[in-house]
């Protein structure tokens, strides 16, 4: 299966880390020319056309903009570009320590505690930094394997971070 | 007046003189609707012959068929009824009307459709809606002198599905040509975009009669682009006004008030409202009952309505990953937001005193008509661009009753989406999709917008089929979804009609019965549509042939489109409607390729002088 190159719908350079003032530009520059709105009294063909390309231009932005899913799509790209099978299982020494963070994570949901809940959320974040380092060094060596596997770990991480967020959110309303 | 004249085929450059097309923005509210017109950026609301801006959305209905719009409503007359907030009830039904009503719903409809008792029958929200869009658009008439060509809708930000496809069923049904429906908090944003050169990060807080808006924005460099949405389609002015009914009737200890009685007493609760906001106390009564009205009172009741807004603002600024501290303005919409203590706790919460240097009951028809003019086709060039995004969720049901989410809210509009479903059981040919909006887990506590069905699936073990369900929302927010069934390519459609609306047979026959005076007038109409329609066609066609005709195009497909077009043009002239059909279908098959080479060209073009000037061959 061919993966889109969104990078190049929006003229970016691929990589992990991206200009996001460049990325703006590019996506706006273009937007300005595609949007519906530009087609109003157009003919229903180029309406579709300008429809179609307009939600690719709109995936891809809302794709790039956002760290994890930016990394997700360019590891999918350069795998599909080596034609590698890219297999890997995560450790069991990982999914442990995964346990161990939601059971945390859950102790907090049942009693606030704001400085325990620092203490955890600087521990996600520092995994966080981790593996994103350890994911570049391996798109870096073409190291598809590992860099998979760790993607696999950081998309971990990240939903943990969003419950933490989202408990965060429900202190912050009541 | 001639629009164009068309040269004879291959004598190069047609003479074209193009009347400036006339447009114009609507702000349907649900206590006050406006209308205003752009001429040279600059937009306009068009008063009334008695020098009226706001016409109030009341309508009353008389037993002999008849029906008044606006102020000349207002006042009872015997056997008429007079319909007020009908926004309210569009596109919903009965199970959403939890509170009172000063008057009544009509108990024989259908399940699910709302339609109001009046003394000349029952009628649609969406009838209500028409009549005041009508009345609307005769105003703008009168002023632009002649037929508009299109118009653009306001509508708040927080509508779902059917309450904007209820919207566009009533401008169907007024015979306007909708441009976009535009939502206010966005229009507000053009309005101060363009006429006070407002940038930065913006909070718009629009509170109207019946609907919360709050929308965060990012204004730059004529980007008006939305960062995420919030709000409640039903909290209003309205609420604020029952809740002071509620207030006095609790303080009389009356009970069992007529509608009439009651329609009296929320008109006393507004005005007392609007008097509180330079007194400090008035007073009220219910027949020999009366009472003091103070200030304190009304803060305690309008407390609760002002924190269910400020945390949908917490949320919106949460969604975009912003803090209050990013924001660099804010700006109040609405009548709603005259009222002080709104000012004051908006205040308190964003740490800044709001902007209201427009008119907050024009500000949205204004920015209407200024986008209007742009989208109709008066004003290239430098234009704005608006970027706006889908209020809530869309999804389908998926085993066990649960919501999968396929367009999460805040997606830039246009948008679309693909997931793959499958079969759960061995052998099924026919697969159920019901589709939904909302952010909750269970379809329970979403709402249902459609329902449809992918049959002829070749039978196979469960789980082998490969079901892709695809939304596509357009720029707006209306949806269509798709189901195909990959491996065979089967495939069916739908295009979401309001659940809690109005059948299409139902807005046809309104369309019917609103020309039925004159049924040569609806052949006439028609004719006049597609020959406007074949026309500007022609217009965007030979605009591109000038362009790029030559170098896209070979020779021969050059004459084949010049050939038809030249017969649709002559066609455009004539009484024949069913061949102007005919034609402009034929021309939009054979043109439809050409668009595409256009396209391809375009963005080359667009990404020319770029790093990556390779990457034309991709695309």
């Amino acid at each position: 299966m061919s993966v889109t190159d969104l990078f190049a719908v929006l003229g970016m350079p691929a990589g992990c880390q991206l200009d996001r003032v460049l990325l703006d530009e590019q996506y706006h520059k273009r937007q300005a020319v595609w949007h519906p709105d530009r087609f109003v009294n157009a003919s229903e063909s180029e309406k579709m056309q300008a429809m179609q390309h307009t939600s690719l231009l709109n995936d891809a932005y809302s794709i790039l903009k956002h760290p994890l899913r930016r990394v997700e799509h360019l590891l999918a790209l350069r795998i599909c570009e080596s034609g590698e099978v890219v297999v890997g299982k995560l450790e069991p020494g990982f999914l442990l320590q995964q346990l161990e963070l939601r059971e945390e994570l859950e102790r907090l949901g049942e009693k606030r505690d704001e400085n325990a809940f620092a203490r955890l959320r600087q521990t996600v974040d520092a995994l966080m930094l981790q593996h994103w380092q350890l994911i570049e060094a391996g798109i870096a060596k073409h190291d598809w394997c590992n860099a998979h596997l760790c993607l696999q770990k950081l998309q971990f991480l990240h939903k943990l971070q969003e419950e933490l967020n989202h408990l965060e959110d429900r202190w912050l309303d009541n | 007046m001639v629009l164009f004249t068309i040269a004879e085929p291959g004598l190069g450059r047609a003479r074209q003189v193009i009347r400036r097309k006339r447009a114009a923005g609507i702000d349907l509210g649900t206590t006050n609707s406006l209308v205003a017109v752009a001429r040279e950026g600059k937009a306009e609301v068009i008063a009334d012959v008695h020098g009226q801006r706001l016409l109030p959305s009341v309508v009353q209905y008389r037993a002999d068929g008849s029906h008044v719009v606006g102020s000349d409503a207002m006042s009872p007359v015997a056997d008429a009824t007079i319909i007020t907030s009908s926004k309210r009830l569009l596109g919903r039904s009965r199970a959403d009307i939890t509170y009172q009503l000063p008057y009544v719903l009509d108990a024989s409809a259908q399940e699910g459709m709302v339609r109001i008792e009046t003394v000349a029958g029952p009628v649609s929200p969406v009838q209500v809606a028409a009549d005041i869009l009508q009345s609307l658009a005769e105003r703008a008439q009168t002023e632009s002198g002649g037929e508009l060509d299109g118009v653009v809708i306001t509508v708040p930000a927080y509508f779902d599905e059917s309450q904007r496809q209820a919207t566009r069923a009533a401008a169907r049904i007024a015979g306007l040509k909708v441009l976009r429906l535009l939502n206010e908090p966005t229009a507000a944003a053009v309005a101060y975009g363009l006429d006070k050169q407002l940038q930065g990060t913006i909070i718009i807080y629009d509170l109207g009669g019946g609907t919360f808006d709050v929308s965060l924005m990012r204004l730059h460099n004529g980007v008006f682009e939305v960062l995420a949405i919030g709000g409640d389609s039903a909290l209003g002015g309205d609420d604020i006004d029952r809740a002071i009914a509620g207030w006095m009737q609790q303080q009389a200890g009356s009970s069992g008030m007529t509608i009439e009685d009651y329609r009296q007493l929320l008109q006393q609760s507004r005005a007392a409202k609007h008097a509180l906001t330079a007194a400090s106390t008035t007073t009220v009564t219910i027949g020999s009952w009366q009472t003091q009205l103070t200030r304190d009172i009304l803060h305690q009741l309008l407390d609760g309505f002002i924190e269910t807004t400020l945390k949908a603002c917490r949320r919106v600024l949460r969604d975009a990953g912003l803090t209050i501290a990013d924001v660099t303005d804010v700006v109040l919409v609405g009548g709603s937001t005259r009222t002080p203590r709104v000012q004051q706790k908006v205040q308190e919460f964003f740490g800044r005193a709001p902007l209201c240097s427009i008119n907050p009951d024009e500000v949205v028809a204004l920015g209407a008509a200024l986008q209007a003019d742009v989208l109709v086709g008066n004003k290239y060039g430098d234009a704005a661009l608006l970027l706006d995004v889908m209020p809530l969720s869309l999804g389908i049901e998926t085993m066990g009753g649960l919501m999968e989410k396929i367009i999460p809210r805040n997606s830039t509009l246009p948008v679309v989406r693909a997931q793959e479903f499958t079969t759960f059981k061995d052998g099924q040919t026919v697969m159920t999709f019901h589709v939904f909006q909302g952010e909750r887990e269970l379809v329970s506590d979403c709402r249902s917008l459609a329902r449809f069905e992918l049959r002829g699936i070749p039978p196979m073990v469960a789980g082998a089929a490969r079901i892709k369900v695809s939304f596509q929302v357009d720029a707006d927010g209306l949806l269509e979804v798709q189901a195909e069934e990959l491996t065979s390519g089967i495939k069916s459609s739908s295009v979401v009609k309001p659940s809690f609306g109005l059948a299409e047979h139902d807005i046809v026959d309104m369309i019917k019965a609103s020309i039925e005076s004159a049924a040569a007038d609806k052949v006439r109409r028609t004719l006049r549509e597609r020959q406007v329609e074949a026309r500007r066609h022609i217009e965007s066609l030979q605009a591109a042939l000038q362009q790029d005709g030559d170098n896209l195009l070979s020779a021969d497909e050059k004459h084949k489109l010049e050939q038809v077009m030249q017969e649709l043009a002559v066609a455009a002239t004539g009484e024949d409607a069913l061949l102007i059909e005919r034609l402009t279908e034929s021309l939009n098959n054979l043109s439809r390729d050409f668009a595409g080479r256009r396209m391809d060209a375009g963005i080359k073009a667009a990404l020319a002088g770029q790093r990556l000037d390779s990457l034309g061959d991709k695309l």
